[in-house]
C-alpha cells in the first residue's frame, strides 16, 4: 500500500475539490445566485425602521425623606415595571393604535391583539443604573436613576409622535399611582384610628361601670377603708367608754335613790313649799317672758313648762284656773287692738299671739280638779330625772355604737373584696392601656400618611422628569444594510459551498481514484476518461441549447407575467433606481 | 510530457515500419467503409498463432469507433491509457504465471465490456501475446456488438453440447485477436457456467499456449451469480467500476464475493480525473 499524505487521507484534496465544484456547478450556481439574490434583496429593499427615544430623569425627592417619608415604598425599577405593565395595556396601545393611525394596511385584516402585540415589541424600555453608596439602606448596589423609552417604527415622525404620547402616558401614570397609593394608605390609617377610638370608649365605659359597681373594694380606695375602718374602731372605743361611763353614773344614782323616798313627807313640803313657791313664781314669770318671743314648741319653753309643772305638782298648787282665764281673755283683747294698729309680721303682734298661745295652752293642760296629790320629793324626782336622762343617753350611746359596729364590718367586707376586684380591674386597666398604645400608634401614622399624602400632591417626592424629550430620528436603526449585503455575499457562498458539500457527501457511488483506494486497498490501475464519440458530443449541444432556450423563455416569461400582472417593469426599474439613489444618499 | 514523447515514439516506429504488418491489417478493415450496409463476409481462415480455424469476420473502423473501442486507434489519447493498462496486467500476470483474466463490474453498464474488449485489442497489439476473449455473459453478450458481429453460435451453444469449439470462434479482423462471443439469451446459465464442459474448456484454454492470455468478460457480479459460478474457472479479476455510478455499496459486496480471488487491480471508469495524473506514475 503506498504511503498517504494527510490530503488523500482526509479527503481535503484541492483537485478533488474542484472535481466536485466542477460536477455539481450547476446546484452550486443556482444556490449561490439565490441566496445572493435574496440577502442583497433584502438588504436593499427591506423597509428601514426608524427608533425616537426618550430619556426620563428619576428624580430625588425636593423635601428629605428623614423629614417627610414618602408613603410610597419600594425601588424605583420595580415601580417602573409596574407603570410600563399599567402603560402597555391592550386599550391603552389600541387606543394609540387607533389615535395615530398605525398600521393602516392591516387594521382590517388582522386582529386588534396582533396589532397591539406588535407595537408593543416595537417598545422598548431601559433603565440606565449608576453605582451607589451608603446613602439609602441599599447600600453599595446599583440604583435606578434614568431609564429610557422607545419606539420603533417605519416612519420617523410617526416614531417620535408614538414616544411623545408614551413618555405622556409614563408620567401620568406615575403620578397618579403614587398619588393613589398615598390617599389610601391615609384613609387605611384614618380608618383605623377611628376603629380603636370606638374600642377605647367601649372600654372606658367598661372601666367606669365596673368601678361604680365595685366602689369601695377599689384599690385606690384600700387605704381610705382602712383608715375609715381605724378611725370608726376609735370612735366605738369611744362610745363604749362613754357607755361605761354613763352606767356608773346610774350605778350611782341608783344607789342614791335608793335611799329615798318618792314623796315628801308633810312637814316636809311644807318647808319647801315657800321656797318652790318663789321658783314658781320665778318660773312663770320666765315662761311669760319666753312665750313672747319663742314659739310654744321651743325647747326651752318646754322645758320650762315642764319645771313649772313639776313644781306646781310638789308644792301641790294648782294654778288659778280663773287668774289664767283672766290673763288669756286680757292677753287677747291686747292682741285684737295691737292687730287693727299694726300689721301681722309686727313683733308686737307676734309677741302677743304667742303669749296667748302659751296661756290657752296652759289653761287646756290644767287638770279640772284640783285635788293636791301627794307632795313628790324634789330630791327624789331630780335623781329620778337624771337617772331617766342618764337611761336615754344610753340608749342613744348603744345606737350609735350598734351603727359603728355596722360601719366597721362593711369596711371589712370592702376590705376582703379587695384582692379580687383589683385583679379584674388591673387586667381591664392593662387592656385599656394597650389600646391607648395601639391608638396613638395609629394617629401618629396617620399624621404620617397625611403629610405623605401631601406631599405626593405637590410633587414635591421622587417624581419623573423628562430629562430628553423623543428625538426624530434621521438615521434609520434597522435594517444594517452593509452588513446585511455583506452577510448575504458570505452565505451565498456558504450555500453553495454547502450545496456542493452535501452533494457530494450523499452521493452513495463512487468518485475518485482516491475512494478506490479506501475501499480496495490499492489505486486503481488505470482511470480511463469518459470515452466521447461524437454522437456524445452531439447530444451535449443539443442539451446546451435546450438549456439556453427554455433558460430564456423562462425569463422572458416571467418578465412578460411581472409586467402585466405585478408592475410595469419601467416603473420597476424607477423605483429600484429610486432606491439605489436614497441608499447611497443615506449611507454618504 | 511523456504523452508526446510516445506519440514522437510510435511515428517514428510506424515511419522504421514497425507497424507496416498492422497498418495492413488496418487497410481491410477500411474498405467495407465503402459499403458500410454490406454484411461482411465470414471465412474459415486458419489463425496461424492459436492453430484454431475460426471465423474471419472485420469489424469496421468506424463501428469500433461508435462502440468506444479507442484502442484501435492510436491518435487518441485514451488508447495509450489502455496501453499502460495492459502493461501493467501483463506484469502482474507474468510475475504469478497467470493465463487467464475475468473483467467484471457490480452492475450492468459499468463499462466492463468495454474495458475488456478495449483491453483485449490493446493487448493483441502486443507482439508477444495472443488474445482470446471469451463473452461469457450468457444472457446478454455484448462483446459482439462492439465489433459489430452477429455471431451464428456462441458460447452457449458450445457449452449445450450442440457445436465445436471451433465454430464458435471468430477472429474480428484484428491482428492476434480471437473472439468467443456469445448469441441470445441462454437459459440456465449460472448451472451452464459451473458445467463440466465448461470447466474443461476453461483449464484447456488456459494451458494450452503459453503466449496465449485469455479474458472473460464475466456478468456483473451482482446481477447474478453466473458471475460468481466462473469465478473458480478464472486465475485473475479485473474489477472495473465507474464514477459516478457505481456505488460503493455495490463495490463493497463485489469485494466480498471476490474475497478468495485474486484482484489483480481496479479500472476506474469515466473518471474525472484522470490520464495526466496516471502516466506519472
Amino acid at each position: 500500500m503506498a504511503e498517504l499524505g494527510p490530503s488523500e487521507t482526509w479527503g481535503l484534496n484541492l483537485r478533488e475539490a474542484l472535481a466536485a465544484l466542477g460536477r455539481r456547478k450547476w446546484p452550486c450556481f443556482v444556490a449561490t445566485l439565490l441566496t445572493l439574490g435574496i440577502g442583497l434583496g433584502l438588504a436593499l429593499f427591506l423597509p428601514p425602521v426608524y427608533r425616537s427615544e426618550a430619556t426620563i430623569l428619576i428624580e430625588e425627592p425636593d423635601v428629605p425623606p428623614d423629614l417627610v417619608t414618602s408613603t410610597v415604598a419600594g425601588y424605583a425599577d420595580e415601580r417602573l415595571q409596574v407603570i410600563t405593565q399599567r402603560v402597555m395595556t391592550s386599550i391603552r396601545l389600541s387606543d394609540v393604535i387607533e389615535r395615530f393611525g398605525l398600521y393602516p394596511e392591516e387594521r382590517d385584516t388582522k386582529p386588534m391583539g396582533v396589532l397591539v402585540d406588535r407595537l408593543r415589541s416595537a417598545f422598548a424600555f431601559n433603565m440606565i443604573n449608576a453605582e451607589v453608596g451608603d446613602r439609602r439602606e441599599r447600600g453599595g448596589i446599583s440604583a435606578a436613576i434614568a431609564f429610557a423609552i422607545s419606539f420603533d417604527h417605519s416612519d420617523p415622525l410617526v416614531a417620535q409622535q408614538v414616544a411623545n404620547e408614551l413618555v405622556t402616558l409614563y408620567l401620568a401614570e406615575n403620578l397618579r399611582a403614587r398619588r393613589e397609593q398615598a390617599a389610601q394608605t391615609t384613609q387605611f390609617l384614618t380608618g383605623e384610628e377611628s376603629r380603636l377610638q370606638e374600642r377605647l370608649t367601649g372600654l372606658e365605659r367598661q372601666l367606669a361601670a365596673f368601678k361604680q359597681e365595685h366602689t369601695g373594694s377599689l384599690p385606690e380606695q384600700m387605704v381610705g377603708n382602712l383608715q375609715a375602718t381605724t378611725r370608726t374602731e376609735q370612735s366605738l372605743l369611744d362610745v363604749r367608754r362613754q357607755i361605761r361611763g354613763i352606767q356608773e353614773r346610774k350605778v350611782y344614782l341608783q344607789s342614791q335613790i335608793a335611799q329615798l323616798s318618792p314623796n315628801l313627807s308633810p312637814v316636809d313640803a311644807q318647808l319647801t313649799g315657800t321656797e318652790s313657791e318663789r321658783r314658781l313664781a320665778l318660773l312663770k314669770a320666765d315662761f311669760a317672758r319666753l312665750s313672747g318671743v319663742y314659739a310654744p314648741a321651743h325647747p326651752d319653753l318646754r322645758r320650762l313648762v315642764r319645771e313649772i309643772e313639776g313644781l306646781e305638782r310638789e308644792a301641790g298648787v294648782t294654778p288659778d284656773r280663773r287668774v289664767l282665764e283672766q290673763e288669756t281673755e286680757t292677753t287677747r283683747a291686747e292682741l285684737a287692738e295691737v292687730s287693727e294698729r299694726l300689721a301681722a309680721g309686727h313683733p308686737e303682734v307676734v309677741r302677743l299671739t304667742a303669749q296667748l298661745a302659751g296661756l290657752e295652752q296652759t289653761l287646756a293642760e290644767i287638770p279640772v280638779s284640783n285635788t293636791p296629790g301627794p307632795t313628790a320629793n324634789p330630791a327624789y324626782v331630780q335623781i329620778a330625772t337624771q337617772l331617766s336622762a342618764a337611761e336615754i343617753e344610753i340608749t342613744a350611746l348603744r345606737q350609735q355604737e350598734s351603727t359603728l359596729q355596722a360601719k366597721i364590718r362593711n369596711l371589712e367586707e370592702l376590705v376582703l373584696r379587695g384582692p379580687e376586684v383589683e385583679r379584674t380591674y388591673l387586667d381591664l386597666q392593662r387592656n385599656y392601656q394597650n389600646v391607648v398604645a395601639s391608638y396613638q400608634d395609629v394617629v401618629a401614622k396617620r399624621r404620617a400618611a397625611e403629610l405623605g399624602e401631601a406631599l405626593e400632591s405637590e410633587s414635591k417626592s421622587e417624581t419623573l422628569s423628562l430629562l430628553e424629550p423623543p428625538t426624530l430620528p434621521d438615521v434609520p436603526i434597522k435594517p444594517p444594510r452593509l452588513i446585511l449585503a455583506i452577510a448575504s455575499i458570505c452565505l451565498s457562498l456558504a450555500a453553495g459551498a454547502s450545496i456542493v458539500w452535501l452533494l457530494e457527501a450523499l452521493d452513495p457511488t463512487i468518485r475518485g481514484a482516491r475512494q478506490v483506494f479506501q475501499m480496495v486497498g490499492e489505486m486503481p490501475l488505470v482511470t480511463i476518461p469518459a470515452i466521447q464519440t461524437r454522437a456524445d458530443i452531439w447530444r451535449g449541444r443539443t442539451r446546451a441549447a435546450a438549456w439556453l432556450i427554455s433558460g430564456c423563455l423562462l425569463l422572458t416569461g416571467s418578465a412578460v407575467w411581472v409586467q402585466k400582472y405585478v408592475t410595469p417593469l419601467d416603473v420597476m426599474w424607477a423605483a429600484i433606481q429610486q432606491r439605489m439613489v436614497t441608499l447611497i444618499n443615506s449611507s454618504s | 510530457m511523456p504523452m508526446e514523447q510516445l506519440e514522437k515514439a510510435i511515428a517514428r516506429a510506424r515511419q522504421n515500419g514497425a507497424f507496416r504488418r498492422i497498418q495492413k491489417t488496418e487497410a481491410p478493415e477500411k474498405e467495407p467503409v465503402t459499403n458500410e450496409h454490406a454484411e461482411p463476409v465470414s471465412e474459415l481462415r486458419t489463425n496461424r498463432a492459436s492453430g484454431l480455424k475460426t471465423n474471419v469476420t472485420p469489424a469496421r473502423l468506424s463501428h469500433l469507433k461508435k462502440m468506444r473501442v479507442v484502442a484501435a486507434e492510436d491518435e487518441r489519447p485514451e488508447a495509450d491509457i489502455y496501453r499502460v493498462l495492459r502493461t501493467r496486467l501483463l506484469h502482474k500476470l507474468t510475475r504469478q504465471g497467470f493465463h487467464s483474466l475475468a473483467v467484471s463490474s457490480p452492475a450492468r453498464g459499468d463499462g466492463k465490456t468495454m474495458t475488456a474488449v478495449n483491453l483485449a485489442v490493446s493487448l493483441s497489439r502486443e507482439l508477444s501475446h495472443t488474445v482470446l476473449l471469451v463473452d461469457a455473459d450468457l444472457r446478454r453478450p455484448s462483446v459482439h456488438q462492439h465489433f459489430g458481429i452477429k455471431p451464428k453460435l456462441g458460447l452457449g451453444d458450445y457449452l449445450l453440447s450442440k457445436t465445436e469449439l471451433t465454430s464458435c470462434l471468430v477472429n474480428p479482423g484484428i491482428e492476434r485477436l480471437v473472439l468467443l462471443p456469445g448469441r441470445g439469451r441462454v437459459g440456465s446459465s449460472s448451472e451452464l457456467l459451473k458445467s463440466d464442459r465448461m470447466t474443461s474448456l476453461a483449464s484447456e484454454l488456459r494451458e494450452r499456449y503459453a503466449d496465449r492470455i485469455v479474458i472473460y468478460d464475466l456478468p456483473p457480479m451482482l446481477a447474478s451469480d453466473d458471475a460468481i459460478g466462473l469465478l473458480p474457472q478464472v486465475e485473475s479479476v479485473l474489477l472495473v467500476v465507474r464514477e459516478g455510478k457505481t456505488r460503493r455499496s455495490e463495490i463493497q459486496r463485489s469485494l466480498e464475493l471476490l474475497k478468495e480471488k485474486n484482484i489483480l487491480g481496479t479500472v476506474l471508469n469515466e473518471g474525472e480525473n484522470t490520464t495526466v495524473d496516471y502516466l506519472y506514475y
